[in-house]
């Protein structure tokens, strides 16, 4: 065998191993939810190239990824998914009842990627799109919101454009937003009118490992601000941005459910996504890489759940097989508690739930350059006051072509910069294969950049 | 570490070099006295009585006797001794104990602690981390207390600007000053608590021969976990303040209070015959939890964990990461401090100079704070601060000092609640202080000028685990205060005193409140400094009125304090959730964010009053009967912007406490009347009026050549309330202790 056709096999293997583990870990799921009237879908998110992926979340073993719970609550096929039938948008479920924040105001969906799913520090913003819709259930069919209803979402604050971090410009404060304090707008507002407040908000940054957790809060108000709504469900749309990717995820919807049964809230998603025989039974996955020994739910780290989830399965004598083989950490054919405890000794994190703090580095640069395809993203180019985006193609060793290029607005407090008469382009900082690098290139003419410069650069130290 | 060793080589140098000059003096003085004995020789045949000449130096009190100041010693200071020095000072006038738990006790004078009181050991601050978060003990334990200063208003001009609130100055004498009467003497003291079952004892051993005196010293405390009449927790407040909702609660007892403490000291001096040099070194080990619940937003989220558990049906083995104490951890704290302290006095040196001194202390504080055992965050203090002062009486009405004061201090925090960037601060203050007597009229008058300089050692903070940008530090902050203060005595008659005082003061801001960046779990808050805060200013009237008249006597204060650019945290309106360390505007769940401050200034004024009246009901064979009137209150609101009230305010007390002893056994029953503190602040919550009612009772025994005994018992809130301490952070989580009993001993040979 060769040596593609060994590594394509490996792959098959590990495909098809992540496969069972996530249905197996999807029971482990369904056994342990509390919030059986409360069922929310994670958003999973990744990269692939230049493009940003999202799909149902397939992390096993986290809250949040508790499809088979869903997909029984729905009455849907097992690993069904709704989409819209009329775009094949995908539809990720939410409840305002969920969370003891109160029954006009939720956290979910959460957002995730797995490791490796995405860059390392790679910061994540959602779009808002579209305009709030309402299913009324006297009626039982989608309209228009009643009349100055909302959904008000309130979305990361500290990658915003107008974060300032010079003091002499916050009246000492170490740091404040573009007024002088912190007079901001961080909401987005989805009205029947449309998109209103700040339509772009950061969603989160991954760690070192390109992992990622996190979740919003979207509340249900009126126009001024008072809690509540009439019961229903609601649809908003997004999408995804990151500042290392060129191209955002497709649009996506998110299913509220404000104060419906499961059997009305069931028939909202119905006249959306149509029957459940529509759905798509398994949407496309990545390859996820070797885990660590004892890692059972892919979070790149040994911790506490990974050996609760490994005593479980042993309490209830699973026979180890092919998509079970990671709770045997020891090897030797069973899962039992030896493989818990020898989890527990893997386990290497405070109070085993705490990541390590791991060593800083630069983030939230507006450049990235991917190895594989030679491709230079800038995105955000601050040329006197004007912004813009733009991507460059490797083309020899030292020259880039400019391949597209677009006005934009300021998105990062660390822009690429561009003096239009030296023609020098500066790249404060540039993340490639897990280290950052400081770059200069000269326009030579001819839409081509040519590499002058190039330093690699540590990480900030705390 | 070398630049310590660096530091004590220079102190040890000075100490020597004043010891050597009082050689040369004492060399004089011999050579003098022999002069004169050869002279007494010639006349010794025509005089009936031979007397030899000594040499009386006065000493004149450092501060002279003003109506804001009192001093705790004696009897009275070893019936108020507790655990800490809050709990030690709280029924002193003016000052109130800022719990955070039994474990923490920092006084509070007049409403300001923290950043505005210094708390002196020995004349050297203690440079403990107290100014940094509530959380933090003083480093000090009251057990080896002589005497306990306590300063009230500003006393900027003699200790600097931290001291723009007043002074708590703790004398253990462990530097001895005078020479040795006895080979050796000492104390023995053990006192047993039945709140908690805590103990506490001490030694201290005074030793010397000739010029060199020692002095040794040690003292261990333990008690469990503080028990309380009702709940630790107020629920009702809890989820007010901070949104939390599913409470574990406990009746009778706040969990995870208990304490252990340890240290002691050595000294040695040399006391010539002008001159005096001594030196100690001194650690102390503190260990002691805060209340449960205190530091964790919500202890019921374990990232999905809590929905695994419940499914779990054998958990042996694993009690270590899922037992309470992995799922619900204590947060404890392991205290050290190392002390280096260095002094010595030179009286007369040259006429007209009544004394040079010299006091220069070493600190090296840290501690550790511990989450399930594990450590999070590392807090590391290592202070140089020192004095030099002369003080003259070069003419007939008028004396004085002049001095400078230094402090080189290096600050770092390192782990998970790093809030606080690595700093060094410099400090160098000029001061002067004259008194000027005429017929029955004092006039004080006191300058100080501080330069401080401090220097963050990094020139960016990046907030871990956020995709904020990293915020830009200035190479370093420089600060010029100019303070004066005047006071005006008036000496009615032989038994009346009416004292004014007038201050004006600046406080350089502290190092929090420049630098701190990040979320600060002991407060619930996320903190943003400001570099470009200004000196803060506070111009104070202080009217003291003395009088005695027959059996009563009685002191009254009155003051006006008005700050300006007061430093504060204000509420910026945004919020920072914890778990996936984002920014927001608003947040779903209360109980997983906290509220981001910023550091900022505005105008605020405190009035207040304390007052107390001593009478004599009856004076008998057996004793005498002694009756107290006390009261004491303050308010404190900024007088720009919404107006709104300083938080954290004492409330208004008075009370009254009835006596009947003699010199050899007393008997004292207190009742203290603390009334609701409706004013507790912006996001603060009030608290309920409380009766707290004390008894002690104490006996003297002689016994001879051998020494002394001293018996001793107290009652502590005999009427079992539960008392919410409106200073304290953690009043909603933690009441002040219930119903006990202190009974304790102390021997004295």
């Amino acid at each position: 065998m060769t040596r593609p056709r060994q590594e394509l096999h490996r792959m098959e293997n590990q495909a098809f191993k992540t496969n069972r583990i996530r249905f197996y870990l999807l029971a482990v799921a369904l056994i342990l939810s509390q919030e059986a009237s409360a069922q929310h879908l994670d958003v999973e998110v990744r990269g692939e190239g230049n493009a940003l992926f999202v799909g149902y979340c397939r992390t096993p073993g986290v809250v949040g990824c508790d499809l088979g719970e869903l997909t029984q609550t729905l009455q849907l096929p097992v690993g069904a998914l709704p989409k819209e039938t009329s775009t094949g948008k995908l539809i990720f479920l939410a409840d305002f009842r969920d969370l003891p924040g109160g029954d006009f105001r939720t956290k979910n969906p959460g957002f995730q990627s797995i490791q490796n799913g995405l860059l390392p520090n790679e910061l994540l913003s959602y779009r808002a799109l579209g305009a709030l819709k309402y299913w009324d259930p006297a009626l039982s069919s989608w309209r228009n919101p009643p009349h100055g209803v909302q959904i008000t979402l309130f979305g990361g604050l500290e990658a915003n454009a107008e974060v300032i971090r010079d003091f002499s410009e916050c009246a000492g404060q170490l740091l404040c937003f573009s007024d002088g304090s912190f007079g901001i707008d961080g909401s987005t507002v989805f009205s029947a009118d449309g998109i209103l407040g700040n339509p772009e908000l950061v969603v989160d940054i991954t760690n070192n490992n390109g992992i990622l957790h996190t979740h919003l809060s979207f509340f249900l108000e009126n126009q001024q601000g008072e809690i509540g709504g009439p019961v229903g469900a609601y649809l908003v749309e997004m999408q995804l941005i990151s500042n290392a990717r060129f191209f955002p995820s497709e649009p996506f919807l998110i299913l509220f459910n404000a104060g419906l049964d499961e059997t009305a809230f069931a028939a909202a998603l119905a006249a959306l996504a149509g029957k459940p025989s529509d759905t798509d039974p398994d949407p496309p996955r990545p390859i996820i890489p070797v885990s660590i020994p004892g890692d059972v739910d892919l979070d790149s780290d040994v911790d506490r759940i990974d050996v609760a989830l490994i005593l479980l399965a042993a309490q209830n004598n699973e026979p180890v097989n092919p998509g079970n083989a990671m709770l045997d950490v020891n090897d030797d054919g069973v899962i039992d508690r030896t493989d818990a405890s020898l989890a527990k000794d893997l386990c290497t994190l405070r109070l085993c739930n705490i990541p390590i703090i791991a060593p800083a580095t630069v983030l939230n640069v507006a450049a990235a350059y991917d190895q594989n395809t030679g491709t230079l993203n800038l995105n955000d180019i601050q040329v006197s006051n004007q912004h813009y985006r733009a991507q460059l193609q490797l083309q020899d060793e030292n020259i880039f072509v400019l391949n597209t290029v677009q006005i934009d607005k300021p998105r990062y407090a660390i822009p690429v910069r561009y003096d239009i008469e030296s023609g020098i382009l500066e790249i404060p900082s540039v993340y490639t294969q897990g280290k950052n690098y400081k770059a200069i290139l000269r326009n030579i003419g001819d839409s081509k950049f040519q590499l002058e410069h190039l330093e690699e650069i540590g990480g900030v130290s705390e | 570490m070398f630049h310590s060793v660096r530091q004590i080589a220079t102190s040890i140098a000075l100490v020597i070099t004043m010891v050597t000059v009082d050689q040369v003096i004492a060399e004089q003085v011999v050579r003098d006295s022999a002069a004169t004995k050869a002279g007494s020789e010639a006349g010794k045949h025509n005089s009936a009585i031979q007397l030899t000449p000594i040499t009386i130096i006065g000493v004149t009190p450092e501060q002279p006797s003003q109506p804001n100041t009192s001093t705790l010693k004696g009897r009275s200071l070893r019936l108020q001794q507790g655990n800490t020095l809050g709990q030690a000072l709280n029924e002193e006038l003016g000052v109130s104990n800022a719990s955070f738990g039994p474990g923490v006790g920092i006084p509070v004078i007049r409403g300001l602690t923290g950043s505005r009181v210094r708390i002196l050991q020995n004349g050297i601050g203690t440079h403990d981390a107290t100014s940094l978060s509530p959380d933090h003990a003083v480093a000090i334990d009251p057990l080896f207390a002589e005497e306990i200063k306590v300063m009230r208003g500003p006393e900027i001009v003699r200790y600097g600007g931290n001291a723009i609130g007043g002074i708590v100055e703790v004398n253990d004498h462990r530097i001895p000053e005078k020479r040795a009467t006895k080979p050796i003497s000492g104390s023995v003291e053990s006192r047993y608590d039945t709140n908690g079952d805590g103990t506490n004892s001490a030694f201290k051993l005074n030793m010397g021969k000739d010029q060199l005196a020692f002095n040794l010293g040690g003292f261990f405390r333990k008690r469990g976990d503080t028990q309380i009449p009702g709940k630790a927790i107020d629920e009702t407040f809890v989820e007010q303040q901070f949104g939390l909702t599913e409470i574990q609660n406990v009746s009778g007892k706040i969990p995870n209070t208990d304490s252990r403490g340890i240290g002691g000291f050595a000294g040695i001096s040399w006391v010539g015959n002008n001159v005096m040099a001594g030196m100690s070194i001194s650690h102390t080990d503190n260990r002691y939890g805060v209340p449960k619940g205190s530091h964790r937003l919500d202890p019921n989220h374990l990232n999905g964990l809590e929905t695994i558990l419940p499914r779990l049906n054998d958990l042996r083995g694993f009690e270590d990461i899922f037992g309470p104490q992995a799922l619900f951890p204590n947060i404890r704290l392991n205290m050290q401090q190392t002390r280096y302290d260095f002094k010595s006095e030179w009286y007369e040196p040259v006429r007209g100079i009544e004394s040079i001194s010299l006091r220069y202390g070493l600190v090296d504080y840290g501690h550790t704070e511990m989450e399930g055992g594990s450590p999070f965050t590392k807090f590391k203090n290592n202070v140089g601060e020192g004095r030099v002062e002369a003080r003259h009486n070069a003419f007939l009405n008028l004396t004085g000092t002049f001095g400078a004061h230094w402090i080189n201090r290096n600050f770092s925090a390192l782990g998970v609640e790093t809030f606080v960037p690595p700093t060094k601060q410099q400090s160098l203050g000029l001061y002067t202080t004259q008194d000027y007597t005429w017929n029955n009229w004092v006039l004080r008058g006191g300058l100080r000028f501080e330069h401080a300089r401090i220097d963050p050692s990094v020139n960016e903070l990046k907030l871990r685990g956020s995709a904020l940008p990293p915020a830009s530090l200035p190479n370093s902050l420089d600060y010029q205060a100019l303070s004066a203060s005047s006071a005006l005595q008036w000496n009615l008659r032989t038994d009346t005193v009416l004292t004014l005082t007038l201050n004006r003061g600046k406080r350089p801001p502290d190092i929090q409140e420049l630098l701190a960046l990040g979320p600060h779990l002991s407060t619930r808050s996320f903190e943003i400094g400001n570099v470009q805060l200004k000196n803060e200013t506070v111009s104070m009237a202080d009217l003291g009125i003395e009088w005695k008249l027959g059996r009563i006597s009685s002191r009254i204060n009155g003051y006006y304090n008005r700050t300006d650019d007061f430093i504060y945290l204000r509420n910026t309106g945004l919020v920072y959730e914890i778990d996936n360390e984002v920014i927001r505007q608003r947040c779903v769940s209360d109980s997983e964010c906290v509220s981001i401050f910023s550091y900022d200034q505005r105008h605020a004024k405190f009035i207040g009053f304390e007052s107390r009246v001593d009478a004599t009901l009856y004076q008998m064979p057996q004793g005498n009967l002694l009756l107290t009137l006390f009261s004491d209150y303050v308010r404190g609101r900024f007088v720009t912007g919404d107006r709104d009230d300083v938080p954290r305010m004492p409330p208004l007390r008075y009370g009254v406490e009835l006596g009947y002893g003699n010199p050899s056994w007393n008997t004292a029953l207190r009742y203290t009347r603390a009334e609701a503190q409706h004013h507790p602040g912006k996001n603060e919550t009030p608290t309920d009026s409380y009766h707290l009612l004390t008894a002690t009772a104490d006996y003297q025994i002689k016994t001879s050549k051998w020494g002394d005994l001293w018996l001793f018992a107290k009652g502590h809130n005999l009427l079992n309330e539960e008392i919410r301490n409106s200073v304290s952070f953690l009043r909603n989580f933690a009441p002040e202790p219930g119903r006990s009993f202190v009974f304790g001993l102390r021997a004295s040979f």
